[in-house]
């Protein structure tokens, strides 16, 4: 069956008209274009030049840059709501032109309605409706300036400060912790920071000294023969313990230069001890303050992103030196604080480099070898925003210690192998306590150490962190891993 | 109507033509006058349409007075008008658009005026003022009264080189929507900007640079920079003379309000600037954006200034000091406030001046109160604290010697309350 005479004439005439409806379109565009020129040629926001716009969007209604520069000068010419149509108008058709998705830079074209509706708002006081209009307009370019820096208005007319700027041109940040930072407060200005870590440290112990005034331990054995005094030998030790370490600090800028700080400490700290001879460990364990440190800081050198400080940590003997604690029969000196006051002299620097800041410290503890040895560390660490709330960061982290000489109690009792004569109750024969003094070996380790900060609030920061040793002593006092959870709150 | 090929050489006398021109005259090169006023012409070219000549539509060279006057020039092949050699030319009342290098061209030219004369469109600029090293004299150029807008490049150039001057003047001009700077001007430029409306353009509004010889000598005052794409007035190098950077509104540019040297920038520079009387509202986006921002080895003095909603900072200046009686209000982070300057909180201060501390003597944090900042109407309420707190920086005992305000409506070069605010168009 073929179609009719009049079927296939109607076909034929379609398949004609089709390109050349395309053309058509095609040159009342060009037409359009032209039209569109000539109002930029005169920009002199008059009624020619608003009619020019008028006649090209006549002849192509998709030329959105005539819509957009029709409602500038209607705004221009004070006629705002007429402005508001017709920008509203070339937001639809720039919706439903597909010139948006090809073009290269198209994006600006077509935030062009918004950015001059939000801007019409914007002088008409409208500020939610401008606010929504930048908004919309950097969510499709979100490199626009121009919104930007509306909706910066905007928002400090509203007073919404919270979102204004973004995190390379806010203040400088603290490493986690390398946590000296170059910078001072500004004067009356309070940081809060609350911390906390957790760790394993293992220390070899040598040299150990009987105190002088404690007796030998008899060998009260008669059926064996024994001598009455046998020298004591020690096999190599090594100390290890869990720390839990919460510190709470506050500091306050005295000046812009002089920043004061004090940090009080608390603990928990749980000894190790392997008992061979019953297959068991006992652990030991002592809380309480430990020492607090107390921070001078002043500003030698300071100007908007690089800073440089020098400071001292005075720590103040509220710790305990004496605690002890007791674990199956075990007993065991774990100090909470050195005994003595001693003093960290450092020096710090933060330097900021959009959008990175690095800071760095280096400090040495002098202390008087009792309990706690000296100390050098040296920190450096490299800050990089990730987005507004969240930075990362990567610190390295070196440290060492020297040898301390360390308190310890050993207690005796009498006791033998069961295969040597006959078996008697050890407890039931009694004790002999000696206190000793041993030297507790330094060490050096260097650690590498991510962690992430997210500011959750103005001022408020949580953060994330572990330091990870990668090269240490394995003969001297290290550590393990360390955990960091911490907050920062700052008061301006 | 088209001629592609045909110049005419004209010596000593008048013409009028309509198509591509070439006016030559002989003798001696005249000294470059102090007088603001042309010489009478000796060619006047009136009412002439020049239009797509495969070269530049009008070239003149020699020291005979040029008049060219209500015509239009456009889509030539070269420059719309050419100036060249002593030439000595006034252009009134054209209009010069869309050729295919600079609307007009100035290369050695001795005195040109532009008035009443609309420039757009142009392939490489409105305006272009060029001079050779090693010239006994000197271009003077005045643009008037006229419009400069969407040309391809900078809306005016001044680019001496060597040892020669350009003296600019440009007055009552509205430039605007040119791809780069509105007004850039290069080494030993003698450059005076007043009562203009600068705006959206590519890069700064005014642009002040030079490759290490002699910086510009700047005079910018009572302008309107606003909704330019770089920095309101950008000095890389330059040095203000008596009228200084002063009495300008300077608002919504999307860098900073005013820049002194460039963030970053390790290349040394000339720059001395007095930063007076200026009212900098607005400016700044993610990008930069503080109201004025003095970078390392700029020697720049900023008083009397209002300094408000700036995008991260009001000032901010890398040796903290050479800075006093300025208002400063909701730069950056800090919110509005502070009714009593005795008890503001520091860190307000602190956002206010870039972490600087201090807000140099008779400073204020506070709010301005503008007639209608929503609209860009940045005058003065009756009762703002601004009013009267200026410092004397005019000469004891003189007219303003007391009371100045703060902002641009405050000295002598002040806008009076009885002018608009000029905010309504871009």
């Amino acid at each position: 069956m073929f179609p009719g005479k009049q079927t296939l004439t109607a076909l034929l005439l379609v398949l004609l008209l089709l390109p050349t409806g395309r053309t058509l379109a095609g040159d009342r565009c060009n037409r359009a274009w032209n039209w569109y020129q000539e109002g930029l040629g005169l920009s002199d926001n008059s009624t020619r030049e608003a009619f020019c716009y008028q006649r090209a969007l006549e002849l192509c209604p998709d030329l959105v840059e005539a819509y957009t520069r029709l409602g500038e000068v209607y705004r221009n010419q004070g006629r705002e709501k007429l402005a508001l149509a017709v920008l509203r108008r070339g937001r639809i058709h720039s919706l439903t032109s597909n010139t948006f998705t090809r073009e290269p830079g198209s994006g600006r074209v077509f935030i062009q309605p918004l950015v001059t509706s939000g801007e019409i708002y914007r002088r008409q006081g409208r500020y939610d409706q401008a606010a929504a209009e930048f908004q919309r307009a950097l969510g499709v370019e979100p490199g626009s300036l121009f919104a930007q820096n509306q909706l910066q208005y905007i928002y400090k007319r509203q007073d919404r400060y919270a979102s204004i700027l973004p995190p390379r041109i806010q203040m400088m940040t603290t490493a986690i912790f390398a946590r000296i930072p170059g910078m001072t407060l500004p004067k009356g200005g309070f940081l809060l920071d609350a911390q906390y870590q957790t760790w394993i440290q293992t220390a070899p112990a040598f040299e150990y000294q009987l105190a002088d005034t404690v007796p030998f331990l008899p060998m009260d054995v008669p059926e064996l023969d024994l001598p009455q005094e046998i020298p004591f030998n020690f096999a190599p030790l090594q100390r290890k313990s869990q720390v839990n370490l919460w510190v709470l600090g506050i500091r306050y800028g005295l000046t812009n230069n002089l920043t004061i700080g004090l940090m009080p400490k608390f603990f928990i700290r749980e000894s190790e001890v392997r008992l061979e001879a019953w297959d068991e460990v006992a652990t030991p364990e002592v809380s309480g303050f430990g020492d607090t440190v107390f921070m001078l800081k002043y500003r030698l050198y300071g100007e908007r992103r690089n800073h440089l400080s020098i400071y001292n940590l005075l720590s103040i003997p509220t710790g305990d030196e004496n605690a002890n604690g007791q674990d199956k029969g075990i007993f065991r000196w774990i100090p909470l604080g050195s005994g003595s006051f001693d003093f960290t002299p450092g020096i710090s620097f933060s330097s900021g480099r959009d959008p990175y800041t690095v800071q760095g410290n280096l400090q040495y503890r002098i202390t008087d070898g009792v309990e706690v040895g000296d100390e050098l560390d040296a920190n450096l660490a490299l800050i990089w925003p990730l987005n507004k709330a969240v930075n990362s960061l990567l610190e390295l982290n070196y440290r060492w210690r020297g040898e301390a000489r360390k308190k310890q109690r050993i207690i005796l009792m009498k006791a033998r192998p069961e295969f040597i004569g006959p078996s008697f109750d050890p407890v039931a024969a009694g004790a002999v306590e000696v206190d000793t003094w041993f030297t507790e070996k330094g060490g050096s380790t260097l650690f590498v150490s991510p962690g992430m900060q997210f500011t959750v609030a103005r001022g408020l920061k949580l953060e994330v962190g572990v330091k990870i040793p990668v090269v240490k002593e394995d003969d001297g006092w290290q550590e393990g891993l360390v955990l960091h959870v911490g907050m920062t709150k700052t008061i301006f | 109507m088209q001629n592609a090929s045909l110049s005419i050489t004209v010596l000593s006398m008048a013409v009028l033509v309509g198509l591509g021109t070439l006016v030559a005259s002989a003798g001696p090169a005249r000294a470059t006058s102090l007088v603001p006023a042309m010489a009478r012409p000796a060619i006047v070219m009136e009412d002439n349409a020049v239009f797509q000549n495969n070269r530049s539509g009008i070239r003149v060279r020699g020291s005979l007075p040029v008049a060219i006057r209500g015509g239009k020039v456009y889509q030539n092949g070269r420059a719309g008008i050419n100036l060249q050699d002593q030439a000595e030319t006034t252009v009134s009342r054209c209009e010069i658009f869309a050729n295919h290098n600079a609307g007009i061209n100035l290369r050695n030219a001795t005195r040109f005026l532009l008035a009443n004369s609309s420039i757009h469109q142009n392939g490489t600029g409105g305006l272009r003022i060029r001079t050779a090293a090693g010239r006994a004299n000197h271009t003077r150029a005045d643009v008037i009264d006229s419009r400069i807008f969407r040309n391809h490049q900078d809306g005016i150039l001044s680019w001496p080189a060597g040892d020669s001057r350009v003296q600019l003047t440009v007055r009552g001009d509205r430039i605007f929507r040119n791809r780069k700077a509105g007004i850039r001007v290069e080494n030993r430029t003698f450059f005076q900007a007043a009562d203009n409306r600068i705006r959206a353009n590519g890069t700064a509004g005014i642009s002040s640079w030079s490759d290490g010889t002699s910086p510009p000598l700047l005079d910018i005052y009572r302008n309107t920079i606003a909704f330019n794409r770089g920095s309101g007035i950008n000095v890389d190098s330059g040095i203000t003379g008596k009228d200084a950077i002063s009495n300008n509104w300077i608002h919504n540019n999307l860098r900073a309000g005013i820049a002194c040297g460039i963030l970053g920038s390790s290349r040394r520079r000339r720059i001395n600037v007095r930063i007076l009387n200026n009212t900098i509202v607005g400016n700044g986006s993610e990008v930069e954006g503080a109201g004025i921002r003095a970078d390392v080895g700029s020697a720049v003095e900023i008083v009397n200034n209002i300094i408000a909603y700036n995008f991260t900072s009001g000032i901010l200046t890398t040796d903290c000091d050479d800075y006093s009686h300025n208002l400063l209000f909701a730069n950056g982070e800090a919110p509005n406030c502070c009714t009593d300057q005795g008890r503001i909180p520091f860190w307000v201060e602190k956002i206010q001046y870039a972490s600087c501390p201090g807000r140099g003597s008779g400073g204020l944090i506070t709010d301005p109160m503008f007639v209608d900042p929503d609209r860009y109407n940045f005058f003065l309420q009756p009762d703002s604290p601004a009013r009267g707190a200026g410092k004397d920086i005019y000469g004891a005992g003189g007219l303003f010697s007391a009371g100045i305000d703060m902002g641009a409506t405050g000295g002598p070069h002040g806008f009076r309350e009885d002018r608009t605010p000029q905010g309504g168009t871009r």
